[in-house]
């Protein structure tokens, strides 16, 4: 009898997650975590930056209560309050992961993990190394911020997300190196709390993934909230002083010189594949050096698993806990693989962003004829309610039996709105069931039908 | 995982039920059928996927399953009777519950959906307690307690019923692949391209005894229309009242035409029928005269260029009409291969639409009874249809000699708003050549 299995390695939304699920089939799991349980998710990434936010939008809100005939004098932030209250979530909820472990009898080993064999695992803990046998092995080490050499980090003047949601004081000026999501959402909370800043991006568009209409629509909002954005652009050099940083700015031959309190490198991630033993198994790693795996997150050696961002493809949270669902469906013998073109991926500036399989670029490229439906939140009575008609939806369907291939959603709270369409999505619904499911009234939501209804030529409010 | 907690779920469900076994709809499209024969009684015992009924659709006899183990309490439909989709047709238990509440509650539904459905309304959504599930057809909005594969309701994706409507495919030959048994898009799209959900696939076997029960009853017994007869009544009646038809009969000297027919089955491996050599002729002869090979909606006529030929095919209980398409094109080998797969086809059930809708002409052939003559009913909106009849041995005169002779007569039943007599006759003097000269239909 071995003693565990399985051993999953790492304690992300990938890992625990898997833990759990195998717990939940009978299965003796250990899940072995160096750091803090919940991995970068619930510690470093989606959700203290997620507070962040709210604090920023409180902000602003207070800033803007007159339009709502509401006197609340003049708000100032206090910055270390606001990082301690996005910590202070942070914390709360690697508790929680740590009492579903115990709920679920998971036996959490703390320490770092290698594997010594494909059903040995090498275990260092702080008082010494332990190996355990186990029936499979699940990977799910995540990724990290990849380095440059022309942009030196030192966690202080020039950081990564990490440092960038606890800074000691709020930098005066701020450039962001990448417009992806975590590039956008930091932008999002420091132009919104007094900070001066800079997005720059290599590609033409910001949030280069979205459908072109919605980050030029973004691009738009955050010119118009002060933030330049540069994009086409890339750092040519960066020269640092005591307080600060100076940076040349390329944009296609022309040369720009800019001088920022502080710089936020988000651009890339690279698995964490150091360290962990592949080599000695011979687990393959696949394009850009990602571990390669199959739909059920199998790696090339069976009872293997690889998940999350160690998996590569789109690194989000929800794809790592759906990978180790698969893996774990896959290991029990009731296979569940992971549809890859049904991974909604959001971001969290204001306007937010939601979107779900094909942009319209995509959608179109190799022929394909489709029907577009778009409504603008301008004709929404709920979002003009609630002060933010900015934004629209956007949804894309195929053409021949109207099924639904893509949704692209901009505005206040678009990140709540996505489900419905995942759903649709997942069920393979066509527009006729979107414009025929009663939405309640007044919501957000009722953009989603009336966009559906657009596309059919039946829309009613625009 | 999902699933195996679902089972969980439906199994302790299943430990006190009572089941409506409803009428299942064979195609999304199917609202009523007729219920052929149970093949259980009251009081059996039944395995889960065990068939208890044959089920007649406008194009096929099915089977029908029982969707879980159990003990037949009550049978509520009558065999030989039509029935309506989501009737309660059996009562199932599964413990040897009390279910004489649901009896009552069946009959009451049946009543419901019998006096809602005239004229031709969809079954309305039956009302069921929570306890007493129903498993019915795919239009039915209540639970089904069984997997999809196993009996004839099925859960199924938006986009998925709408590509099966669109190609005729009988759902219940899919098998679904998404969660809990969905039929997805994906399962649909494989069993279109593998050919093995097109409705009446599979049937055949069911047909035969079909046959004999049918004859059985034909002899004293009163037979219901199968849905079948009944768009052939409807058709023809209309058909015959609504065109007035005028016929031009033609005497053939088929001598020529047989003696061809021999040799050319002198050749290993064809099988020449004097049927092929006609629709040859006919196509040929149709390219020479389209005012006949036509089609008339009361307001236009079109012609054709191509000769698309309708075949009638005998079946048990009707006929049907598969078509050789191009016909002008096709060699006498290749018209008798496309015809032979067309009638196996039908006899199968297995004919696509695209296979008998459309057509620009249509042959009737009741030789092989041997009949001397007969007019066949124009198949609208075709404006002219041919009824041959058989291959008689006749004395012929030849020169001033009496001879013994083959005689084939052929009738053209014609639209007289779209085809004169003149147009017709014209027609049959050109087939009369070709069949006499039979060398020219090998051109």
């Amino acid at each position: 009898m071995p003693d565990f299995d399985l051993i999953v390695i790492g304690a992300g939304p990938g890992g625990y997650v898997a833990a759990i699920k195998a717990a939940q089939h009978g299965k003796k799991v250990a899940l072995v975590e160096r750091e803090a349980l919940g991995g970068v998710c619930l510690n470093w990434g989606c959700i203290p930056t997620k507070a962040l936010l709210k604090a920023a939008e409180v902000f602003e809100l207070t800033k803007h209560a007159s339009a709502f005939g509401i006197n609340a004098g003049t708000p100032t932030v206090d910055f270390p309050k606001t990082i301690a209250y996005s910590r202070g979530i942070a914390d709360q909820m690697s508790k929680g992961v740590a009492f579903l472990m115990k709920k679920n009898k998971v036996m959490v080993l703390t320490g770092t993990a290698r594997l010594a064999a494909k059903d040995q695992v090498v275990v260092k803990h702080a008082d010494g190394e332990k190996t355990y046998s186990t029936g499979a092995i699940i990977l799910a080490t995540g990724a990290r911020p990849r380095a440059f050499p022309h942009l030196p980090i030192d966690g202080t003047l020039v950081f990564n997300a990490r440092e960038a949601m606890n800074l000691p004081k709020q930098p005066k000026s701020l450039l962001c190196i990448g417009a992806g999501a975590i590039g956008m959402e930091f932008a999002s909370f420091y132009a919104a709390i007094g900070t001066t800043v800079t997005v720059v991006e290599m590609m033409d568009q910001v949030l280069p993934i979205e459908d072109v209409e919605v980050s030029k629509f973004v691009e738009k909002a955050f010119v118009k909230k002060g933030v330049a954005i540069k994009t086409g652009t890339k750092v040519a050099a960066l020269t640092k002083q005591a307080d600060s940083v100076t940076v040349v700015l390329d944009k296609g031959g022309v040369t720009e010189s800019l001088t920022v309190d502080r710089v936020l490198v988000a651009v890339g991630m690279v698995p964490n594949v150091e360290g962990l033993g592949l080599e000695a198994v011979g687990v393959k790693l696949g394009e850009r050096g990602f571990v390669a795996t199959d739909e059920n997150a199998q790696t090339n050696i069976p009872g293997i698993y690889a998940i999350g961002d160690l998996a590569g493809r789109q690194l989000l949270a929800h794809k790592a806990s759906v990978e180790g669902e698969a893996a774990v469906a896959h290991m029990v013998g009731h296979p569940n693989p992971v549809d890859y073109t049904q991974v909604p991926g959001c971001t969290y500036c204001q306007p937010q962003v939601a979107s779900l399989g094909l942009t319209e670029a995509k959608a179109t490229a190799n022929g394909r004829q489709v029907k577009i439906g778009r409504f603008q939140f301008m004709a929404s009575g709920k979002a003009q309610a609630i002060n933010h008609p900015e934004g629209f939806v956007k949804l894309i369907f195929d053409a021949q039996h109207n099924q639904l291939i893509g949704a692209h959603l901009v505005g206040y709270d678009a990140t709540e709105m996505l489900a419905e369409l995942s759903l649709a999505m997942k069920i393979e619904c066509t527009a006729e069931e979107l414009v025929s499911t009663i939405h309640a009234h007044p919501t957000l939501s009722e953009a989603v039908m009336e966009a559906a209804a657009d596309a059919l030529g039946q829309c009613v409010h625009q | 995982m999902r699933d195996s907690k679902l089972e969980t779920q439906n199994s302790k469900l299943k430990t006190t039920m009572i089941i409506d076994l409803t009428f299942p709809a064979m195609s999304p499209t199917m609202t009523e059928g007729t219920l052929v024969a149970w093949k259980v009684k009251a009081g059996d015992t039944v395995k889960k996927n065990q068939v208890i009924a044959e089920v007649q659709t406008d194009k096929a006899v099915a089977e029908w399953e029982s969707p879980e183990a159990g003990t037949i309490a009550a049978l509520l439909l009558e065999a030989g009777k039509p029935a309506l989709v989501n009737m309660v047709g059996a009562i199932l238990t599964t413990k040897g519950e009390d279910f004489a509440a649901a009896v009552t509650k069946g009959k009451a539904l049946n009543d419901k959906l019998k006096s809602a459905s005239a004229p031709a309304a969809p079954a309305p959504a039956p009302e069921v307690p929570a306890q007493h599930l129903v498993s019915g057809p795919m239009p039915s909005p209540v639970v089904n307690v069984s997997r999809p594969a196993a009996n004839r309701s099925y859960r199924i994706t938006p986009v998925a019923a709408k590509i099966a409507a669109a190609n005729g495919l009988d759902l219940s030959k899919v098998a679904g692949s998404g969660p809990s048994g969905r039929i997805t898009k994906a399962d649909v799209e494989k069993a279109q391209a593998a050919g093995t959900a097109k409705i009446g696939a599979g049937a055949a076997k069911a047909e035969k005894p079909k046959l004999k029960v049918l004859r059985a009853d034909a002899a004293g017994a009163t037979v219901p229309l199968s849905p079948m007869r009944t768009v052939i009544a409807q058709r023809l009646t209309q058909s015959k009242q609504q065109i007035p038809h005028f016929y031009v009969s033609q005497r053939i000297d088929a001598g020529a035409l047989a003696a061809l027919r021999e040799q050319l089955n002198l050749l290993d491996g064809v099988k020449v029928t004097v049927n092929d050599l006609i629709i040859r002729a006919c196509a040929l002869a149709l390219r020479a005269h389209p005012k006949v090979n036509a089609t008339f909606d009361g307001k236009t006529i079109t012609r054709y260029d191509s000769a698309d030929i309708s075949i009638g095919v005998a079946l048990p209980d009707g006929l049907i009409t598969p078509i050789v398409f191009k016909a002008h094109t096709l060699s006498v080998r290749q018209i008798g291969d496309a015809v032979r797969v067309l009638a196996q086809k039908a006899k199968d059930g297995k004919l696509q639409p695209s296979e008998f809708q459309g057509g620009s002409f249509t042959i009737s052939n009741l030789g092989m009874y041997g009949v001397e003559n007969f007019q066949a009913i124009v198949n609208p909106p075709q404006v002219a249809i041919l009824a041959v009849a058989g291959m008689i041995d006749e004395p012929v005169v030849r020169g001033d000699q009496v001879v013994p002779g083959k005689i084939l007569r052929v009738t053209l039943s014609a639209d007289h708003r779209a085809v004169d007599g003149a147009d017709a006759a014209e027609f049959l003097g050109t087939l009369k050549t070709l069949l006499e000269n039979p060398a020219a239909l090998l051109a």
